[in-house]
């Protein structure tokens, strides 16, 4: 962790962290929530 | 004592906002107290006061709290006195009561804190904020009495809830980049930003805020330009701890017996008469 992140976690008990998903990172792990709320409740795998 | 919502509120932040303390002909004598301070030329004040119109965040009236009675009753004022009790193990010392007034103009303070230096140091200093068996112990408390409203957006006092309780040195960078260089408090920094994880307050007259002095505080530009921001701190610490600037004699002579025994150095364990009362009247 850095200075700021440890001292803030500390703090706090929590830390923001902007931006880390981007691109296409981003898009597929969106995608794929939108692939598992898509799927209709009755055909759930459970 | 202190409700348990306050207790449970300053333990984890470190603060208390109380509204309305203030009301009245209580709040109009102290603000026209304050007002006649305010008017008293600087080479004419009382002796053993002082007017320091060179500090560079505020205006500094020194020892308004014994300026005048309406202001010297603040000391021990029937809704912050439980408090101080409480979080002083009921052995509470009045260390000093100075007014600061603040104007459009005034430039950022930066966030500082009494005990950040201990954090690094060799030995832990004096200040401690510790709870044990159900008891808050603070040893260094500041009580803001507000005597002009201040608005959102004017800027002012700013803190760090949850930092009187922080284990590690404060990047003194961290919330505001350029606030300080090499060190020191940059006097040519200038802010009203209010980042995430700091809280700004918007007191309106007659409210208080109390802080404890491990809290890391500061204030921001002051931005209105039709009235100053102008409060009473008041600040305690407990009874066994000296001071490090004794009171001058010619404020200690305009001060009642009750507010002498506040300010009176006492052993660990000893309870002061005062702390045995509810409410204390100055005679």
């Amino acid at each position: 962790m850095t200075p700021d992140q440890r001292y803030l976690f500390d703090t706090t008990g929590y830390l923001h962290l902007e931006g880390i998903l981007q691109g296409s990172a981003l898009q597929k792990a969106q995608q794929a929530v939108q692939r598992y709320v898509d799927i209709p409740a009755t055909a759930a795998w459970w | 004592m202190m409700t348990p919502d306050q207790r449970y509120f300053f333990d984890l932040t470190g603060y208390l906002h109380l509204e309305g303390v203030l009301q009245g002909e209580e709040l109009q004598k102290a603000q026209e107290a304050a007002q006649r301070y305010i008017d008293t030329p600087p080479d004419q004040v009382p002796d053993g006061f002082e007017i320091n119109l060179e500090r560079e965040h505020f205006n500094w009236y020194l020892h308004a709290f014994a300026f005048d009675k309406a202001l010297e009753a603040l000391t021990m004022h029937p809704v912050t006195w439980p408090i101080i009790k409480e979080l002083l193990d009921e052995q509470p010392r009045l260390l000093g009561g100075n007014m600061m007034v603040d104007f459009h103009g005034k430039p950022f303070h930066p966030l500082h804190a009494g005990h950040e230096k201990s954090l690094t140091a060799e030995v832990p200093g004096w200040r401690r904020y510790q709870v044990h068996n159900g008891r808050i112990s603070c040893n260094d408390l500041v009580f803001f009495f507000y005597l002009t409203d201040v608005h959102p957006g004017d800027g002012g006092l700013i803190i760090l809830p949850g930092s009187h309780k922080a284990n590690f040195p404060r990047p003194q960078n961290l919330f505001y980049p350029g606030s300080y260089v090499d060190g020191t408090y940059n006097s040519e920094f200038n802010s009203a930003e209010i980042p995430e994880g700091v809280t700004n307050f918007n007191p309106k007259s007659g409210d208080v805020v109390a802080i404890s002095e491990l809290v890391v505080h500061g204030a921001l530009t002051y931005q209105a330009k039709d009235r100053d921001r102008r409060f009473l701190t008041l600040r305690y610490c407990s009874q066994h701890i000296t001071p490090s600037n004794p009171l001058p004699e010619g404020v200690r002579a305009k001060l009642s017996p009750e507010t002498l025994e506040l300010i009176e150095v006492a052993a660990i364990g000893k309870t002061k008469s005062i702390v045995e009362q509810d409410v204390v009247t100055l005679s």
